[in-house]
């Protein structure tokens, strides 16, 4: 495991947001938690990133919100994916593979 | 974007937003609650777990915030702070705030009144069927365009009606009469309009109730009867049964029959409708010229076609004139003729004041924005973003905007009910005044224009703002002292505009309120009888009445007459012996039927001969009395006493007399204003009422009373004289001469006193104008004040400095605004009397105003520019 652990370029959290939640609803403390366990802990998401991502992409649509019951049966907010989201996501899926891959063959040149 | 979700979240956050905050904070506690759970099961202390998990999460209160704002808390939040922020910073200048939103409020203000009034009187089309095809058929001959002579007689109606193919349908007329109602409480007279039998259907209008008459019905007097909307709801207390309900009507039992709809455009005083019926003999008679007719054009044709056309029908009668021309005039142009160019000048005067307010208002901004430009720069240096303080100003204007709009149109609600209600100014097809959609569309645009307008003014004045030297000098952008001037020049002119328009229309008016109307209408009372005799009967009524009133006490005197000096007379054709009489080109004169005492109740002059004497009656050699105007005209250079002239009398229910017997002028007696007080009187001439063949003047005429003292307390003796000796004649209302000289004219008042009031504002607004301006470019020159006293300036000398200049720029603006009144004057001319257009004294008189006003105005600040102690300002540096 790395020491330093990388920043998330801006604009990929919300990716990485949706990505999550194409796994099934789930509270804001699970997304992150989600986000770190896939990303095998080389990820942090910072809390105070996280909701404010949260209320943008809701207000997007990509996102929508219901009360509901945790694990430990307490009162949580639950995050599912929208349709519009569950388009946006596959967009963004394809063109962050686009550009990773471009990014990767520069870096690659020697 | 439809997506309900999100709308109904920021409806919620706006109507709730502490549940929007909290279910925020709740999510968050959630957050950390979880995590200190999951450090504890680590094995780290449950203080320190909880240490932690709020320490890795930063600040709460940040992303609280900014889940309100997202959650559309947050736009609305600022709209509030906006606002109290607005109302806490006007309410800091309240001089400001007041005197924009004031004179807001009355430009809006009489912008909407003018506008719902000039729609609904001018623009509104006629609630009829096609009304663009109905028109007024007028016809004219001689040189003269007066009104007398424009009517038709019964055979030219029927020439028309039979001949014309250009008419589709065409009907008469004949408006303003009077049946006497009985057997429902007092008795009184009803008014009546006769109406030939296609009236209704030529202008497309059904009965509301029962039926109209039949053509059948038209053959004889009596019988049935049609009501009016109102006198079915006033008189008759909208009686549902009301069909054949039967009148009294001129001692006839008449039931009814219909109920016509409400008309408030087409003579609206109308009780009863009657029937005109061809038949009656008045009807026959050619020069008997009274009737109203309107016609129908067939489709498609113009209405020089049909003028042409009915010009050569009535010009191929007998007897007519070879000038004679017929012309079409559009219904609604006849209905609201006489007041079209006082409505259009009105709303030019209205137009000017909008300018003069909008002018005033960027003024005032003007000045404040520059007032205020080192609050801006310090809001933004830290930090306000520049929509943030656009919004802030724009949500100030519109406070004012808003609440001066809303003021505005409570003020012009109150004008238009004042307007319909009092009958301001006689104004035809006022009835439905109201504030509706329009006029609140058009003063929602007039704000809207004037928030754009407003807003420019301040923005561009910020655009320039260099934040460093604000900051650094304490001293903010300042509108262009050029840009004031420019303002309040333009201001001036438009109010030097309107000083002169008012100030001939308001001498016009005194002038023909002191015009001599030729008898003195001081302590005459007048009322109208309607007795119903047209036989010699009525002669011996009047005698025992006119004896008993001149009894009675506090009365000087009485006497009858057809006609009513200042309102109205009939016309008269007259026939010489001693000239050719040219058939066609008639001698048309007023004339009137009076009794004995007529010019001594009325305190007219006799010149020459003498008076009537109760002697000249039916039995007697036929006499007349000239007025002196006649007399020069018809025999000049000639003694008029003893010449013989021949009298054909014309009106409604006038008969013909044959040949008309030769009278011998016993009199001449100064010219009376007869019809109107600003025009010069006509000719006219005097009959005794005993020696009317016909007995037709004895059915219906004015009463006049000379009374000893105040006219009004006599009233109830007349009337109390009149029931005891007939207790059923009807009585009109008793009014003093004077009123019904006043009455004459209202609509010359209602448009002298519309552009009086408006100059006065528009001369206080100017005054505000200069002022304002005067005092923001004191204020911005103190230094410069002091600068001037240090070195040695006097404070008189400061003082006429600073009146100086605001009388250079009132100078300024007098000098265009003289110009432009010298171009624009011509257009009121048709309302002026006995004055040119370019009265020096109406144009001096407003420029000397003008300058007076800007004077005052500029000597507060003066003062305050020369109460500048130079230590002080020069300290501050």
């Amino acid at each position: 495991m790395p020491k330093q652990k990388p920043d998330i370029p801006q604009g990929t959290l919300d990716l990485l947001v949706l990505k999550a939640l194409s796994l099934g609803p789930m509270h804001g403390y699970g997304i992150g938690q989600r986000i770190q366990q896939l990303a095998e802990n080389m990820l942090t998401i910072e809390e105070g990133t996280l909701y404010p991502a949260l209320y943008r992409i809701e207000n997007r649509g990509w996102i929508e919100s219901e009360w509901g019951a945790s694990e430990n049966n307490r009162r949580a907010r639950f995050y599912s994916l929208t349709k519009a989201g569950r388009k946006q996501l596959s967009l963004e899926e394809s063109q962050w593979q686009h550009l990773s891959f471009a990014i990767a063959k520069v870096l690659r040149a020697t | 974007m439809l997506r309900p979700k999100f709308w109904i979240r920021r409806i919620v956050s706006l109507l709730r937003p502490g549940r929007v905050r909290q279910e925020i904070a709740e999510e968050l506690q959630f957050h950390i609650d979880q995590q200190t759970r999951e450090k504890m099961a680590a094995g780290v202390s449950p203080e320190e777990a909880r240490r932690q998990a709020r320490l890795s999460f930063g600040g709460i209160t940040q992303i609280e915030e900014q889940g309100f704002d997202a959650r559309g808390g947050g736009w609305f939040e600022a709209l509030y702070h906006d606002l109290r922020y607005g109302i806490r910073v006007l309410g800091r200048s309240p001089a400001f705030a007041i005197t924009a939103i004031l004179t807001l409020a009355l430009g809006i203000g009489v912008n909407s009144a003018l506008f719902a009034i000039i729609k609904n009187v001018l623009i509104r089309p006629l609630p009829f069927s096609q009304p663009d095809r109905l028109v007024m058929v007028r016809e004219q001959s001689g040189p003269s365009s007066s009104d007398a002579g424009s009517r038709l007689s019964g055979p030219d109606f029927n020439d028309i009606h039979d001949q014309s193919h250009t008419l589709q349908s065409v009907t008469a007329a004949l408006p303003n009469f009077t049946y006497t109602l009985t057997g429902e409480g007092d008795p009184r007279n009803v008014k009546c309009t006769a109406i030939t039998y296609d009236f209704f259907p030529t202008l497309g209008i059904r009965p509301f109730l029962g039926r109209l008459y039949t053509p059948a019905e038209y053959h004889v007097d009596g019988g049935e009867v049609v009501i009016s909307y109102r006198f079915w709801k006033e008189q008759l207390g909208g009686d549902p049964n009301v069909i054949g309900r039967i009148l009294k009507l001129q001692g006839d039992n008449m039931p009814v029959i219909g109920v016509m709809p409400d008309l408030p455009d087409l003579y609206p005083e109308t009780d009863v409708w009657a029937k005109n019926i061809p038949e009656l003999e008045f009807m026959h008679w050619r020069q008997n010229k009274f009737l109203s007719v309107i016609a129908r054009l067939q489709p498609g044709v113009t209405r020089q076609q049909t003028e042409k056309e009915l010009t050569a029908i009535l010009r191929r009668a007998p007897g007519q004139p070879s000038d004679l021309r017929v012309s079409a005039v559009p219904l609604k142009d006849e209905l609201v003729g006489n007041v079209k160019t006082p409505l259009k000048i009105v709303m030019g005067a209205v137009l000017l004041v909008l300018l003069i307010t909008s002018v005033n208002l960027l003024c005032l901004l003007l000045a404040r924005a520059s007032d205020r430009s080192t609050e801006v720069a310090m809001r933004l240096s830290l930090g306000a973003s520049t929509a943030r303080i656009t919004r802030q100003f724009v949500t100030e204007n519109l406070i004012l905007l808003t609440t001066g709009t809303t003021l505005g149109l409570g003020f012009a609600a109150l004008l238009l009910t004042t307007v319909r209600d009092s009958n301001l100014g006689n104004l035809p097809r006022s009835a439905g005044l109201r504030i509706d959609s329009s006029v609140l569309l058009l003063a929602l645009a007039v704000t809207l224009v004037l928030s754009l307008l407003l807003a420019l003014g301040p923005a561009r004045l910020y655009r320039r703002l260099n934040l460093n030297s604000v900051i650094k000098t304490g001293k903010g952008a300042t509108a262009r002292p050029r840009a004031f001037r420019v303002l309040v020049i333009a201001e001036m002119s438009c109010a030097i505009v309107l000083l002169v328009g008012a100030g001939l229309l308001l001498r016009s008016l005194w002038l023909v309120e002191h015009v001599n109307p030729g008898f003195e209408p001081e302590h005459i009372l007048t009322t109208y009888l309607r007795t119903g005799y047209y036989s010699a009967e009525g002669a011996q009524f009047f005698d025992e009445l006119l004896r008993r009133l001149k009894q009675a006490p506090g009365i000087q005197n009485t006497s009858v007459a057809d006609c009513l000096p200042g309102s109205r007379a009939s016309t008269a054709r007259l026939q010489f012996d001693d000239r050719p009489n040219d058939p066609v080109h008639p001698a048309f004169v007023d004339g009137c039927w009076a009794s004995a005492d007529i010019f001594t109740t009325l305190g007219a002059t006799l010149e020459q001969g003498r008076y009537f004497t109760p002697h000249d009656n039916a039995r007697s050699a036929p006499v007349v009395i000239v007025s002196d105007s006649l007399a020069r005209e018809y025999w000049p250079g000639e003694n008029p006493i003893g010449k013989r002239i021949a009298i054909s009398y014309t009106g409604p229910g006038r008969r013909s007399t044959g040949n008309p017997r030769f009278r011998t002028v016993v009199g001449v007696i100064e010219d009376l204003k007869l019809r109107v007080l600003d025009a010069a009187p006509n000719p006219a001439l005097y009959m005794p009422f005993l020696q009317d063949e016909t007995n037709h003047v004895f059915a219906g005429v004015n009463l006049f009373v000379r009374t000893t003292r105040e006219p009004v307390w006599s009233a109830d003796t007349v009337r109390r004289e009149i029931r005891a000796f007939k207790p059923d004649q009807t009585i009109n209302r008793i009014v003093d001469m004077n009123s019904v000289l006043v009455a004459g004219l209202a609509p010359r008042r209602f448009s002298a006193g519309l552009l009086g009031s408006f100059a006065g504002l528009a001369l206080l607004l100017s005054a505000v104008g200069i002022y304002g301006t005067l005092a923001f470019s004191v204020a911005q020159r103190r230094r410069e004040m002091g600068i001037r006293m240090a070195l040695g300036a006097s404070r008189p000398k400061l003082l006429n400095m600073i009146v100086g200049e605001g009388l250079t720029l009132a100078i300024a603006g007098a000098g265009i605004g003289i110009i432009l009144s010298l171009l624009s004057m011509r257009i009121i001319q048709s309302l002026l009397f006995h004055i040119s257009p370019f009265d020096p004294l109406a144009f001096a008189g407003s420029a000397l105003l003008l300058m007076v006003v800007a004077a005052s105005a500029c000597f507060l600040p003066a003062r305050r520019a020369a109460s500048t102690e130079p230590v002080e300002v020069l300290r501050a540096e």
